[in-house]
C-alpha cells in the first residue's frame, strides 16, 4: 500500500539544469501572461494608448506601493479592512454553518417552511439595506460588520443545505445498515459529504466580504481600503488610489487561495476533472 | 468447508431467515399532487420464505416485484407493514451486525480509501483502530485488493469498488450477507470473475446469503436454491433447487452441464409469465 501511495511521484532525481528549466517553463506557463500584461501595461501611455495621469504605469504604482508600504499607511488601511472582514465573515461562518446543517440534516420540514422567506430575503441587494443598517447601528465598526456578515452568510447557508441534501442517500442507507446512530451518521457521513459544497460556500463569501467591505468603506467610512481609494481618487492621488486597488485584488486572491489550501488540506485527494 | 450439495443438506431444519407473511405497503406522498395524494403501493403482499443456515439463497423477479424492498426488511432498514420477519427465531427490529448488506450501487464514501472505507464499518464495533486496521486489511486481501489499500474510490474500477463494499460487509462479522444485485453495474467478465472470487469467500466462510439478482445465469451459478418472486404485489412464486455441488461450480464449466441449463430453462419458464405481467403494470 506505501508502494501505491508513492506511485505518483516518480522523476524525483532530475539533474539540476534539466530542474531548473522546468521550474522555468513552469513559471512562465503560470505567471506568463500576467508578466506579458504588466509590459503592456507600461509601454502603453508611451505608445499614447492610454493617459498616464489617470493610469499610471505599474513602475509607478509600485514606488507608491512601496512608499506606502513603509511609511505604514498601507498596513494601517489593511489592518483596518481585514479586520473587518475577518469579524463579519467569521460571525457569518459561526452562524450559517451550524444553520446550514440543522436546516439541511435535521429540520428538513423546517427548512421547507423557512426556505421560501430565506430566499427573497437573502436576494435583496445589500447595498439597498446598508442604509438601513447605518440607521439602526449608526456609521461605525458595528454596522459595516454586519452588512458583511449579512452577505457573507447566505453562500454558506444555501450551500450547506445543498451539501447535505446531495450526499448520496445510498451512503447514508449503508451507514443505516451498519448500525450507526443518527449523530455518527451526521457527522461522519452527511457532513463530510457536505465538505466540497460548504467550501464553495465559504469561497463564495469571501469574495462577497470584499465586495461589501470596500463599497461599505466607501458610502460612510473613515478608514480603510475602500476609504482610501475613494479619498485618492478626490484627491487626484492617482497612484494612490490603484496602491489601493491592486492591494483589494491581491487581498482577494491570498484568502482565496488560503481557503483553498485549507480545502485541500482537509478533503485529502480529488478526483481531477478533464474534459 | 462443505462440499456437499447444499440439496445434501436439505433435510436438516436450522432455518437462519424466516419470512412469515411479509407485507409491505407504500403510501406515494406524490409531492403534494393531490389526484395521487392516496396512492399506495401495495411492495410485498404476503411473502414467506425459509433461508436454511449457510444456504447461498437467490431471489429472482421482475422488475419492480419488491426484491429491494424485501432485503431491507431483513437488513432492518425498514419496518413491514405486515408480518414477521425471524433471524435465528428471533424478529428483525433493526440493522444489527449479524447481518451486513452490499448494495448494488457500492456505496462507498468517495473521500475514504478503499481501506478507509473498511474501516468505517469496524468503528462501532472496534475501538482500537490498530486492530479496526488490521482486519480492514485482512478483508482486503481477501477480495484480493490488498495492493490497493491506499486507493480512493474514484481510482478503482467498478468490479473493485465492489469487491472494497464486499470486504467491507465481510469485516463487520456477519452471520447473513444481504447483496442487492451486486454485480449489476460490472461488465460481463468482471462479473464472472467476482461471481466466482463471491462463492469461494462464502463456502470459505460459511456465511448465509440472501442475493438478488435479474440475472437467471447468475441466480443458477451462485445458487443453492432460488425463489422466484411474482410480479407485484410480490410474494414467492416457486423455489427452485440448483442440484450443483459446490465443487462442481467452482471447478467446472458447469454451465454446460445439464443440470445447469435444465434449470435455467425452468427459470425462465417461471420468470417469463412474471415479467410479462410486470411488464403490463408497470
Ligand atoms: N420508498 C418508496 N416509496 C414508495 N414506493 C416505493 C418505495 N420503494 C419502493 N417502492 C415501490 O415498491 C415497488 C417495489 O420496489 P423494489 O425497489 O422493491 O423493486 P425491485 O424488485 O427491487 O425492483 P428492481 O429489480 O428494479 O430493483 C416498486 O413499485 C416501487 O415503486
Ligand atoms: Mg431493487
Amino acid at each position: 500500500m506505501e508502494a501505491a501511495a508513492n506511485a505518483g511521484r516518480k522523476n524525483a532525481s532530475l539533474n539540476p539544469v534539466r530542474f531548473l528549466a522546468r521550474i522555468g517553463l513552469k513559471f512562465i506557463h503560470i505567471f506568463g501572461a500576467i508578466v506579458v500584461f504588466l509590459i503592456v501595461w507600461e509601454l502603453a501611455p508611451g505608445l499614447g494608448i492610454v493617459n498616464p495621469v489617470i493610469i499610471p504605469t505599474p513602475s509607478v504604482i509600485f514606488d507608491k506601493f512601496t512608499e506606502l508600504a513603509l511609511n505604514g499607511v498601507l498596513a494601517e488601511n489593511i489592518f483596518i479592512s481585514l479586520r473587518r472582514v475577518a469579524i463579519g465573515f467569521g460571525i457569518a461562518i459561526a452562524v450559517a454553518l451550524p444553520m446550514g446543517f440543522l436546516l439541511g440534516g435535521w429540520f428538513k420540514t423546517a427548512e421547507t417552511a423557512v426556505n421560501p422567506l430565506l430566499q427573497v430575503v437573502s436576494q435583496a441587494n445589500p447595498f439597498t439595506l446598508f442604509p438601513v443598517f447605518i440607521t439602526l447601528l449608526g456609521i461605525g465598526e458595528l454596522s459595516k460588520i454586519s452588512i458583511i456578515f449579512w452577505v457573507c452568510q447566505w453562500p454558506v447557508l444555501f450551500n450547506t443545505v445543498t451539501g447535505i441534501r446531495n450526499v448520496d442517500p445510498t451512503l447514508v442507507k449503508m451507514s443505516r445498515s451498519l448500525g450507526m446512530s443518527k449523530f455518527q451518521m451526521f457527522y461522519k457521513v452527511l457532513l463530510r459529504g457536505a465538505l466540497p459544497s460548504v467550501f464553495t460556500g465559504i469561497r463564495m463569501s469571501a469574495v462577497f466580504a470584499f465586495f461589501m467591505l470596500i463599497g461599505a468603506e466607501m458610502i460612510g467610512a473613515s478608514s480603510g481600503l475602500g476609504y482610501m481609494i475613494l479619498q485618492a481618487q478626490a484627491t487626484f492621488q492617482m497612484p494612490k488610489m490603484w496602491v489601493g486597488i491592486v492591494t483589494v485584488a491581491l487581498l482577494g486572491m491570498a484568502v482565496n487561495l488560503a481557503i483553498l489550501y485549507l480545502e485541500k488540506r482537509i478533503s485529502g485527494r480529488k478526483e481531477e476533472i478533464a474534459i | 468447508m462443505s462440499n456437499s450439495n447444499y440439496a445434501g443438506r436439505a433435510g436438516e431444519t436450522d432455518i437462519k431467515i424466516e419470512a412469515i407473511d411479509v407485507r409491505k405497503t407504500f403510501s406515494a406522498r406524490g409531492n403534494g399532487r393531490k389526484d395521487v395524494n392516496n396512492l399506495t403501493t401495495d411492495a410485498l403482499g404476503g411473502l414467506n420464505l425459509s433461508i436454511s443456515r449457510g444456504e447461498f439463497h437467490v431471489i429472482l423477479g421482475p422488475s419492480g416485484c419488491g426484491k429491494s424492498t424485501f432485503l431491507d426488511l431483513v437488513a432492518g432498514l425498514t419496518t413491514s407493514t405486515d408480518g414477521t420477519i425471524l433471524i435465528d427465531g428471533k424478529p428483525v427490529t433493526g440493522p444489527g451486525p449479524d447481518r451486513a448488506t452490499v448494495f448494488q450501487q457500492y456505496a462507498l464514501l468517495p473521500w475514504r480509501t478503499a481501506l478507509g472505507n473498511v474501516e468505517f464499518a469496524l468503528e462501532n464495533l472496534e475501538k482500537d483502530s490498530r486492530k479496526r486496521r488490521e482486519t480492514a486489511v485482512k478483508y482486503l486481501d481477501l477480495v484480493g485488493l490488498g495492493d490497493f489499500c491506499g486507493h480512493y474510490p474514484f481510482e478503482l474500477s467498478g468490479g473493485m469498488k465492489q469487491r472494497v463494499a464486499i470486504a467491507r460487509a465481510m469485516a463487520v462479522g456477519p452471520e447473513v450477507l444481504l447483496m442487492d444485485e451486486p454485480f449489476a453495474a460490472v461488465d460481463a467478465l468482471t462479473r464472472e470473475i467476482l461471481q466466482h472470487d463471491l462463492l469461494r469467500i462464502v463456502y470459505e466462510t460459511g456465511k448465509t446469503v440472501l442475493f438478488i439478482t435479474h440475472s437467471i445465469d447468475e441466480a443458477v451459478f451462485l445458487a443453492d436454491r432460488v425463489s422466484v418472486m411474482t410480479a407485484r404485489p410480490g410474494t414467492i412464486k416457486a423455489v427452485v433447487p440448483v442440484l450443483l455441488t459446490r465443487n462442481e461450480r467452482l471447478s467446472d464449466d458447469i454451465k454446460v452441464s445439464e443440470v445447469y441449463t435444465g434449470t435455467r430453462h425452468k427459470l425462465w419458464e417461471l420468470l417469463k409469465e412474471e415479467a410479462a405481467k410486470a411488464g403490463v403494470s408497470g
